[in-house]
Order: C-alpha cells, then sequence, then structure tokens
C-alpha cells in the first residue's frame, strides 16, 4: 500500500473456533473496496494452529498480525489494533464474525459524503455456527441518543474514527465487556455528526456463549454497560440513576429535572365518567388524583379546561379541585368542541417552563413519571416526549408514533405491557417520529416556537401533526417508555375520524409519511388504531 | 315668584332657626326676601311641600315688619343678575342681620353666578371669614358658611391651608383613582392580551404548515428530477447505441440491400393514398 487506507478493520483473537475465524477473515479477503487494512492481535491464545493462519494471512501486505507475549483480555487487545492502525477510520469486527462483501465499500462512500462523522454504523444480520440465517434481522433506527443509552443499538457494523478513539484515550479496562459502548459513548458526547447506513453490512454469529443468542451469556458485560451509561450521564450532566431493564442488556435512566422546574399539566375534560376496572368514575378526578397522590421534584399546577356549555353538568368540578390539593385551576371553555384550541388555550394561561398535555382518562402507574418526562424534555434538542400508555386490560396502547405509509399509527398496539418488542423498544427510552397528545411533555418555548397544536384538527391527527412540527424544526421526539400510565383510550371521545383531518394531515406530510426513520423493520397495523 | 326650596337644609344644632332667605327668582328682576321661624330637626329631611306651605307663609310674613336680627342669612345666587355694586348694596343691609352667612352659589364658569371666591372677597371686608367646621356638603356642593369675627392672621391662613390641603389630597385621590384600570378593565385587557397571544401562536402555526407543504413539494420536485435524470440517461445510452448500430457495417449493407424494397413500398403507398376532402378544398 502506498498511501494509507480509509478503513482499518480491527479483530482481537483469542481461542476462536478456527472454522469461524477462516470465515471472518475470509470476509474482508473478499470485500470489493481493496484499500482496506486487516489488524488481527492474538492475545496470547497459545494455540498453534491459530498461529499458523496468522502467519499466513500476514503475507499480505494489508494485514498486520500482532501476537501479545502475555493474555491483557480484549481491551488491552483491541486497544494494541488500534495503535497499530493507520486508516483513518476503525472498523471492529470480532473474530467470529462475518463482513458483508461491500461493507468496507459503503463505508467508505458514506464517510466521504460525510467527511466530519466520527461514528458509522449499519444494519445488522445473524447467523449461527453453520452460517444460517437465524433471527430477525435488525434494522436500526437513524442516530438515536436517547436510545443508545438504553443500549448498545449500533453494535456490529461499528465504525469510528481513529483520531477521536485515541482522543477519548482509547478503550477503557474498567468497562471490560462494554468497552466499544463505553468508547462509543464517549465519542458521541464530542457533538460530530453520527451516521447510519441503512443497509446490512454485518453478521453476527450467535452461539451459545456469544451475547447474540443469550444477553446473559457475560453477566460481567451487563454490569460494565451499565457502568458505563451512568459515567455518560454523569459527563454531559444528566441528572439520573441508571439501572437495569428488564431484559438484559437494556438499561434505563430514571431522570430527575432540573432544580426549580415548574411544569403545567393541562387537562381538556369533558367531565365525563366511566365504569373502570369494574367501578364508576368521573373520568379527570380520578386522573386528577392519580397525579397529586405521588411526590415529585418538580414544582406543578394542574390547569383543567372544562367545557362549559351552559347547560352541562359542572358539579364535578367542586371535587376536582378538592381532590387536587390547591394544585388545580380550572379554566372554562365555552366553543364548540376543538381539542386543539382547548390545548393551546390552557397553554397560554400555563406559567410552567414545561407544559404536560395529559387527557383526563389516564392514571398514573410509575411514580417518577412527572419528573422523568420533565427532565428529558428539558434536554435542548428535545420536542415532544411521551410515555408508554396501557389499556385497561394492561396491553399495550400506546408506546410511540410510528409510520407505516400513508398513515400513522401507534407502535406496538394491542402487545403485551411486558414485551420487550422489536430489539428492546418497549422497554427503555428512544427517538420516535411522534408521540400521543394523551401524555405529552414538551417545553414551553418549543410548544410557542411551532405554533402550539393546530386548530385545523379538532379532533384526530392534531398529535400527529405536532411531532411532526417539532422534527421539521430541527428536534427529536422521545418515547419514554420505562414510564407507564393507563390509557383508557377512546371511552370519552367520538372515533370518527373526520375526511377533512385526515385529508389535512397528508396535504401537509406528504413528506413526513413516506418512511419512518426509527421503527424500520417493524411491522406495523395497517390503519392507526383511533 | 316662590322661591326655590331646599330640598335639606342642615344649620346650627339649635331647634328653631331664624332664618332669612335672599334669592332671585328667574324671570323677576327684584329679588325676594322672606324670613321665617324654620323648625329644623337634625338628620332629617325636610318635605319640600311642607318647606313650600312655609315659604308661602313667609312672603305673608314679608308683608309684616320683620324681625331685626337673624340666626344665619342664606344668600342664593344662582338667578344673580345685579352687577357687583348692587350687591355690595345688598350685602351691606344683610350684614347686620347676622353673624352668620351662607351662600348658596354655583361653580363660578356658570354664567349669571356671582361666584363663591366673589362673595367670600365681599364678606371678608365686612369681617365674615369661611367657617371650615360647618359642613353644608349635605345640602349643596356650591354652599358655603361664614362666621362674623375677627381672627388673627395667621389662624385665618392656616385654616385655609388646611382646607386647601384636604382637598388637594382629595383631588390627588380622585386623580389616581381615575388613572387605575378596573376590575372589569383588567379583564377586558387580560382576554384581549390572551387572544393576540393566541392569533400569534396560530399564525406561527401557519408558517410550520407552510413550510411542511414547501418541503413535501420540494421533496416531489426532486424525485421527479431525478426522474428525468434518469430517462435522460436511458435515453442517451439508447441513442449511443442507436448510433453504434448505424455505423454497423452489417447495418449499412442490410440498409442498402432493403433500400430497393422501401423505394418501392413507398412508391406503393403514394399512388394508394388519396387527397383528402380537406387537401381538395385548401387546392381549390
Amino acid at each position: 500500500m502506498t498511501s494509507p487506507p480509509v478503513v482499518s478493520i480491527v479483530t482481537p483473537v483469542y481461542r476462536p473456533d478456527l472454522a469461524h475465524f477462516k470465515a471472518c477473515v475470509a470476509s474482508v479477503f473478499a470485500q470489493t473496496a481493496e484499500d482496506w487494512q486487516l489488524i488481527l492481535v492474538d492475545d496470547a491464545s497459545g494455540d498453534e494452529g491459530l498461529s499458523k493462519l496468522l502467519d499466513r494471512y500476514a503475507l499480505d501486505p494489508r494485514v498486520v498480525v500482532h501476537t501479545r507475549s502475555e493474555n491483557g483480555g480484549i481491551v488491552a487487545a483491541s486497544n494494541d489494533a488500534l495503535k497499530l492502525a493507520n486508516g483513518r477510520l476503525i472498523a471492529f469486527l470480532d473474530h467470529d464474525d462475518v463482513l458483508r462483501p461491500f461493507a468496507v465499500e459503503k463505508v467508505e462512500l458514506h464517510a466521504a459524503a460525510n467527511p466530519a462523522a466520527e461514528v458509522i454504523y449499519s444494519d445488522r444480520g445473524h447467523i449461527d455456527a453453520s452460517d444460517n440465517r437465524v433471527a430477525s434481522n435488525f434494522f436500526k433506527p437513524t442516530w438515536s441518543p436517547e436510545r443508545l443509552r438504553g443500549g448498545m443499538y449500533i453494535a456490529h457494523l461499528t465504525v469510528v474514527s481513529r483520531e477521536a478513539a485515541l482522543a477519548v484515550g482509547g478503550f477503557r479496562s474498567e468497562f471490560e465487556g462494554s468497552q466499544d459502548y463505553d468508547l462509543v459513548l464517549r465519542i458521541t458526547e464530542r457533538g460530530k455528526p453520527i451516521v447510519h447506513i441503512p443497509k446490512i453490512l454485518y453478521q453476527w454469529r450467535a452461539t451459545e456463549h456469544s451475547t447474540a443468542m443469550n444477553p446473559d451469556a457475560k453477566p460481567y458485560a451487563r454490569e460494565a454497560g451499565l457502568r458505563a451509561v451512568q459515567a455518560h450521564c454523569d459527563r454531559v450532566g444528566i441528572d439520573a440513576t441508571v439501572e437495569q431493564a428488564s431484559l438484559a442488556g437494556s438499561y434505563v435512566l430514571k431522570r430527575r429535572p432540573a432544580p426549580g422546574s415548574k411544569v403545567s399539566i393541562i387537562i381538556p375534560t369533558m367531565g365525563a365518567s366511566a365504569e373502570i376496572f369494574g367501578k364508576p368514575r368521573c373520568l379527570p378526578i380520578e386522573a386528577v388524583r392519580s397525579i397529586v397522590q405521588h411526590e415529585y421534584v418538580a414544582d406543578y399546577e394542574i390547569l383543567v379546561i372544562y367545557d362549559d356549555r351552559g347547560d352541562n353538568d359542572l358539579s364535578y368540578l367542586d371535587e376536582l379541585s378538592a381532590v387536587g390539593n390547591g394544585h388545580v385551576q380550572l379554566i372554562p371553555f365555552r366553543e364548540p368542541f376543538n381539542f386543539s384550541k382547548k390545548i393551546n388555550v390552557g397553554a397560554l394561561s400555563a406559567t410552567g417552563d414545561v407544559l404536560l398535555l395529559l387527557n383526563d382518562d389516564i392514571e398514573v402507574v410509575s411514580a417518577h413519571w412527572l419528573d422523568h418526562l420533565v427532565a428529558i424534555a428539558q434536554e435542548p434538542d428535545v420536542g415532544s416526549v411521551g410515555a408508554k400508555l396501557l389499556f385497561e386490560n394492561d396491553l399495550i396502547q400506546h408506546a410511540g408514533l410510528g409510520v407505516s405509509p400513508p398513515w400513522a399509527v401507534f407502535n406496538a398496539n394491542w402487545k403485551s405491557k411486558d414485551t420487550g418488542g422489536y430489539f428492546r423498544t418497549l422497554i427503555s427510552d428512544h427517538e420516535v417520529v411522534g408521540v400521543t397528545g394523551a401524555c405529552l411533555a414538551v417545553r414551553s418555548d418549543v410548544f410557542f416556537e411551532i405554533g402550539g397544536f393546530c386548530e385545523d384538527f379538532p379532533g384526530a391527527f392534531n398529535d400527529v401533526d405536532f411531532s411532526f412540527k417539532c422534527v421539521l424544526a430541527g428536534y427529536r421526539n422521545v418515547a419514554a417508555n420505562s414510564v407507564v400510565l393507563y390509557h383508557f383510550e377512546s371511552l370519552t371521545r367520538n372515533p370518527q375520524i373526520s375526511l377533512s383531518e385526515h385529508s389535512g394531515l397528508i396535504g401537509r406530510w406528504r413528506s413526513m409519511l413516506q418512511r419512518d426513520p426509527y421503527l424500520r423493520g417493524m411491522s406495523m397495523p395497517a390503519k392507526r388504531n383511533d | 315668584m316662590t322661591a326655590e326650596a331646599p330640598e335639606r337644609l342642615r344649620s346650627a344644632p339649635a331647634k328653631n332657626v331664624r332664618l332669612w332667605w335672599h334669592c332671585w327668582p328667574l324671570t323677576d328682576l327684584d329679588p325676594t326676601d322672606f324670613w321665617d321661624d324654620v323648625t329644623v330637626q337634625e338628620d332629617s329631611q325636610q318635605d319640600s311641600d311642607e318647606l313650600t306651605r312655609q315659604s308661602t307663609r313667609a312672603e305673608q310674613k314679608a308683608k309684616l315688619r320683620p324681625p331685626e336680627v337673624f340666626d344665619l342669612v342664606v344668600i342664593d345666587d344662582r338667578y344673580l343678575l345685579e352687577t357687583r355694586v348692587e350687591i355690595e348694596e345688598i350685602l351691606n343691609s344683610l350684614v347686620p342681620r347676622s353673624n352668620r352667612i351662607a351662600i348658596i352659589s354655583t361653580p363660578e364658569s356658570s354664567p349669571g353666578s356671582f361666584g363663591l371666591s366673589n362673595w367670600a372677597g365681599i364678606l371678608a371686608n365686612n369681617d365674615f371669614l369661611r367657617a371650615f367646621d360647618a359642613d353644608p356638603e349635605l345640602v349643596s356642593g356650591s354652599l358655603a358658611v361664614f362666621e362674623q369675627g375677627s381672627r388673627p392672621l395667621a389662624d385665618i391662613v392656616q385654616n385655609y391651608e388646611s382646607a386647601l390641603t384636604r382637598l388637594e389630597a382629595i383631588v390627588h385621590a380622585t386623580i389616581d383613582e381615575s388613572r387605575k384600570p378596573t376590575e372589569a378593565d383588567w379583564a377586558e385587557q387580560s382576554r384581549q392580551l390572551l387572544a393576540v397571544r393566541h392569533e400569534a401562536l396560530t399564525d406561527r402555526d401557519r408558517v410550520f404548515g407552510l413550510m411542511a407543504r414547501m418541503l413535501s413539494l420540494q421533496n416531489e420536485v426532486d424525485y421527479l428530477r431525478t426522474c428525468v435524470d434518469l430517462s435522460n440517461h436511458r435515453i442517451g445510452r439508447l441513442t449511443d447505441k442507436l448510433a453504434q448500430i448505424q455505423l454497423d457495417r452489417r447495418f449499412r449493407i442490410g440498409g442498402a440491400i432493403m433500400k430497393p424494397a422501401t423505394a418501392a413500398k413507398k412508391l406503393a403507398r403514394g399512388k394508394k393514398s388519396k387527397p383528402t376532402k380537406t387537401q381538395k378544398s385548401i387546392d381549390k
């Protein structure tokens, strides 16, 4: 090679299955691009067969082989590989995994189009010991910082800038098992572009002892991952406690809002009643009761926008105020039904720096829901934040909105509340195109910046429109699925969707309804389940 | 003409007041004087009919010789037409009748009124000074009571200054009060502000709506441009291919072989075709 390659592929090696290792190296030699470099670092495996193989590979000028004199673990071997690499980009390849033939070519293409990018990642497939495809392919979302905090979703194939990797100090031994996760978190904190290649470039081999097949295979890796995320939060100023999620390899952040935060909870209501869990209840009263029974870090006010048509029963308001314990402010609404206008009226009367729009047919489940949603909403690049909502029968009603052209739909509608969803989307927080207005937190300045709720959508799609406006304004929307509420959906609203609202949504947002950058590869219901 | 009787008169605490009433009726140039012993009860409102009857009796009494001295002389100048000189003469005749004179007047800007300050000036020349402890407000806003008696200048000035200070305070308080918006004003202003903010909010929403539509249209334009580029690329390739074919020796030979047949076909087509109606009419 006369000039340094663009991509250096680093592979720490330790006592691999030789057949799988040969397949791994063969996949590199089979690359359509020719200017790559392969760094193989044997971490003192003591395997003669392996040594012979390595000697043969070293004959190729593009391959650098280094054998450590003593076993130092994957972090030491990886750092050695990093020092030996001279490509601008470093791609991580495990010693038993396989690259697709066009992987390097695609990486070079995207790197050339995004010269400032410091992390590039691709979709991945899964193969078994016999090279058969197993499990679902993982079609990853576009760059999702919130999702990354919930788990190392960008693994395989991960490519980082060599300069950035060295600048942050390379791999760290105290995070052995999740050393790449820790490295990537530190690099992403530099704020440079992160690029996603929407193609499967990597096949992750699932064997008995690998985390591809069994996330519990390496418990030390899980614990290291948790510490890596906590360290990341501490570095970037996210006030949160990181905990293991219900599924291994995933994490949840229990966030706390900034000191002195105030949130205005806006509840539009008609004062309807319904039978819930076998008992009759006045919906807004019980919604408020479920809010005030918890303690929060953030200060809050509850603005109830109630219908006052002159002939409707308002007797529930007294009990509502009493239950609200001094937090409730009543605002009459005397115009024809328009949910969006009610929200806007509430927002114009609000004094909090965060608005939390809430339907009256909800009940709080997670005690820390308010603080968590407010804390996420307070991030400067976040638009709307939603929660996981359950039907009365504990099935999922909402876990973020997705796009199934030409509709905007509820993700994971009617699935069990305990399911992890498509690659853990349902148990940790992640980015989405939108969230439902039944529980939506947004900073007050963002709300007013984008013009609030569009009153041309009086009943349906106003939340979809609002979420899309957030995206258009450059914000990301987050489904905080670690937070749960009940939503006794559609008990009090007219399920009919007007033609004008539907055509209005398509007319405005045709470009957004073409594809979903976050929920790729998932099967969606054909129609929104309103 | 009967003088206009006051609706309510609050006088000295004495139960029976000997009252001299001097006023100018509307149409009669001669002033009408009447006197009467008026029984006044504190905090009561005199029945106007009763006072009118008293006035009528007073007129009758006027024909009798009036007494020399009165507890109170009331001068009502609301229909005054005399000049200042004549007023001075009248006052000179009234001054000896009582040491207390009440003036009912109108604001000095009103026509036909002599004005309280002018009265005060004339009365001062006769040692009558304003009695600030009398509260004639309930009778009339333009009634002032003057009492005769000599007082030190300092006391006189102090009395007037105190009254002036009280009045100024009342005026300032009234002005301040008039500047403060009322509850209704606040409510209306709040409603207007809310309406303006709401309009600004919906305007911003419309801007985003337009931006969204522009984005969709831009995407469609980009897509169409891509389609056009692809089509042009395809056309270019086909054109090149065609040119290559046409340059090919086999094509040229084949063309030469086919030429006579092609020419014959054209000739045959030419014989068979008849002129159309249009062509005939054009030819004509």
